[in-house]
């Protein structure tokens, strides 16, 4: 034990004692003697047995014991004991009267006398005699007895009953405050704040030994059982759903190396899961439950829930499959009804082609002329059929870019060479404008010519003889903006709203002046956003129409990952 | 005027069959009719034609299949065969291609290049033979 200077506050108590009291000159050779063994004596053990000894040498008793109640080592741990022919312990106090004396000493604070205590039949011979049993307190109540015992009855005068409630509180003071009942108490501390954990758990939880005896329930499973007391065995086998199958396997595993888990265990509505924990020889097993109730429910709503997002997704993919079935079928149709009306078409165009090469004899103007007007109309009904044809593809995602580099002046002067017959033949001034600094551009050459080309035609369509109309392409960072304009009759802004979807005019009246089935823009919008590029128009009534797009200079990544 | 051809023309349109073969005539070739895939090859192998001109989409048997029955029967393999048909998808002229065919010319058809554009493929397909050993 390590050597300590200066005395516990216990002893500094004892000096206060001494200076407070007033003690008769006996009393005070015995009180010095014990404040000398207390002052000067290392370690709780050996102060209460020499405090004993003195006490018994100088007093009338023949045995003594101090007990300390411990609640970390068992109910009670016996300090010292003294008293060779007549030993005294609680454990062996068979006489009730003692017993019931020893109980109260502990409980309160205060000193019994019991004397004589006489022989029973059953006691042994030194049992009997005067006892002096006296509280060991502090200031929060006893929790020692100093027990003395004399096997001669005798009757124990004042002063020295005096001097032993003087001797309670000094041990008491001692025993506090040692470091071994420091130590106790520490472990105490632990055992409470430990016994807490099962206790306070908002989950059930007992313990069970090997006989099926519930050892331990704690608050949470009482209140399950809407009960104050420990379970009976038949109310916990009826905690089982199985009639108690499962609670006799687990009464079978206490004491072997075991952890068993998801036991089912059913209480009016509530579901739990129990796990039993068992070791290599314990006594007991413990059984942790966990009420899953609202899990129960909450899995069971996922799993509807589950269900219905399942046949949701069934019934998706049921539409999708349509919807690509019908999509294909209606790709189908088109290109078959392409098919069947190209067939015809090639007849009236190849025969009219013949006819006005003259192959068979010279026509006369009008039948020239009737010719001309047959071969119009079918090559205008053939271009309609290619668009509808281009435009189903590119809804039925089939359209593909033929993406490589190409010179921007070349492709419009190439776009504008059809055109120029017609504008030299209504006197219009047809021009180009390019970007010094847009030299080479990436997309689809033959989509673009026909983006450049439609919206030339519809330039053309709504712009008087003698007018003008140009082409400018133009660098803005890493776009390249084209621009179609014409000095024509303008678009009310109402109508530029709707003109780029498919069937659409600007005015429903002007079919009959404009030919046309309103594709064009359709195709040119649909052929730009295909390229990554938006377009738009700039216009006013009566005062011409600016058709932008703009695409990428480079074709984006995701372009050409799209057209390969 | 170059030595006229004897052309096999298989088609199933009585008005495409007519302008087809109105068109090489005038040009002075010698023309058979055929109007489905079947009768396309038997007379193929019967008349042994300069050149046949097929159309894809034929009754009993498609031109597809005509063209590779006549690509694998020794005594038809040599004659150069020209696709023509409606039924035009991106990416058909390159499986025409593959599929034994020499050529391929959509409908409509321009009927002022026609029969100098069979013509080429005569050509160009004896120039081939001439220099294969």
């Amino acid at each position: 034990m390590r050597k300590r200077r200066k005395p516990p506050d216990g002893r500094i108590r004892m000096i206060d004692q001494f200076r407070d009291n007033d003690y008769s000159p006996s009393q005070l050779v015995i009180l010095k003697d014990l404040f000398g063994i207390a002052m000067t004596t290392q370690g709780l053990f050996t102060v209460c047995q020499k405090i004993l000894e003195t006490v018994l040498s100088r007093l009338p008793f023949q045995s003594g014991s101090i007990y300390f109640n411990s609640l970390s080592r068992g109910d009670l741990e016996r300090l010292a004991e003294c008293g060779e022919s007549a030993r005294v312990r609680f454990e062996e106090l068979a006489h009730p009267e003692v017993k019931s004396a020893f109980r109260q000493a502990l409980l309160s604070v205060g000193r019994h006398v019991l004397h004589p205590v006489s022989n029973s039949s059953e006691e042994t011979g030194r049992n009997a005699g005067t006892y002096v049993l006296q509280s060991i307190s502090d200031a929060h109540g006893a929790f020692g007895v100093l027990l003395l015992h004399s096997g001669k009855p005798f009757d124990p005068d004042g002063d020295l009953l005096e001097l032993v409630k003087a001797i309670g509180p000094w041990l008491g003071e001692i025993i506090r405050h040692s470091e071994e009942v420091a130590r106790w108490r520490e472990g105490e501390r632990e055992l409470r704040r430990l016994s807490r954990i099962p206790r306070e758990n908002p989950n059930p939880m007992f313990c069970v030994d090997k006989y099926g005896e519930i050892t331990f329930a704690n608050q949470a499973l009482l209140d399950f059982l809407k009960s104050n007391r420990l379970p009976r065995v038949s109310n916990v086998k009826n905690l089982f759903d199985d009639g108690g199958k499962a609670f006799t396997a687990i009464t079978r595993i206490v004491g072997e190396d075991l952890i068993s888990k998801n036991l089912h265990f059913v209480i009016g509505e509530r579901v739990l899961l129990g796990s039993v924990s068992s070791y290599r020889g314990s006594e007991e097993s413990f059984v942790f439950l966990q009420d899953i109730s609202d899990l129960n429910r909450l899995t069971r709503e996922m799993e509807k829930k589950n269900q219905e997002l399942t046949e949701i997704k069934e019934e998706l993919e049921f539409q999708t499959q349509r919807a690509l079935e019908s999509n294909r079928h209606k790709s189908e149709f088109l290109a078959n009804m392409s098919h069947e009306l190209r067939t015809p078409l090639n007849s009236i165009i190849g025969f009219s082609e013949v006819l006005l090469d003259e192959y068979f004899g010279p026509l006369n103007d009008k039948q020239r002329e009737y010719l001309h007007d047959v071969l119009d109309s079918a090559r205008h009904l053939l271009s309609l059929i290619n668009d509808i044809l281009d435009l189903s593809k590119i809804e039925a995602g089939k359209m593909e870019l033929e993406l490589a580099e190409f010179p921007v002046h070349d492709f419009l002067a190439m776009s504008t060479n059809l055109m120029k017959e017609k504008a030299h033949s209504h006197n219009i001034n047809l021009t180009i404008e390019v970007d010094d600094n847009l030299s080479v551009i990436a997309g689809d050459e033959r989509k673009l010519k026909q983006v450049i080309y439609n919206l030339l035609s519809n330039a053309f369509k709504f712009t008087d003889d003698n007018g003008e109309i140009g082409i400018s392409a133009i660098r803005q960072r890493d776009l390249a903006r084209f621009c179609v304009w014409d000095s024509g009759m303008g678009i009310s802004v109402e109508d530029q709203k709707r003109i780029f979807g498919e069937f659409q005019q600007a005015d429903g009246s002007l079919t009959k002046r404009y030919e046309g089935a309103g594709l064009g823009l359709a195709i040119v919008k649909k052929f730009i956003e295909l390229h990554g590029g938006t377009v738009w128009v700039e216009s006013k009534l009566g005062q011409g129409s600016r058709f932008y797009f703009t695409i990428p200079i480079q074709s984006p990544k995701w372009l050409k990952v799209a057209a390969s | 005027m170059r030595n006229p051809l004897t052309v096999l023309i298989v088609e199933d349109n009585p008005k495409s069959m007519k302008l087809c073969r109105d068109l090489l005539e005038l040009h002075g070739h010698m023309i058979l009719e055929a109007t489905d895939g079947r009768e396309g090859v038997n007379m193929a192998r019967l008349h042994r034609p300069d050149l046949i001109v097929m159309d894809i989409q034929l009754p009993v048997m498609s031109g597809m299949d005509a063209a590779r029955i006549l690509r694998e029967k020794k005594e038809t393999q040599a004659i150069p065969i020209i696709a023509s048909t409606a039924f035009a998808m991106k990416g058909d002229e390159e499986r025409f291609l593959r599929n034994g065919f020499n050529a391929y010319i959509p409908k409509p058809i321009n009927t002022r290049t026609f029969a100098e554009d069979v013509e080429a493929v005569y050509e160009a397909a004896n120039a081939e033979k001439a220099e294969a050993p």
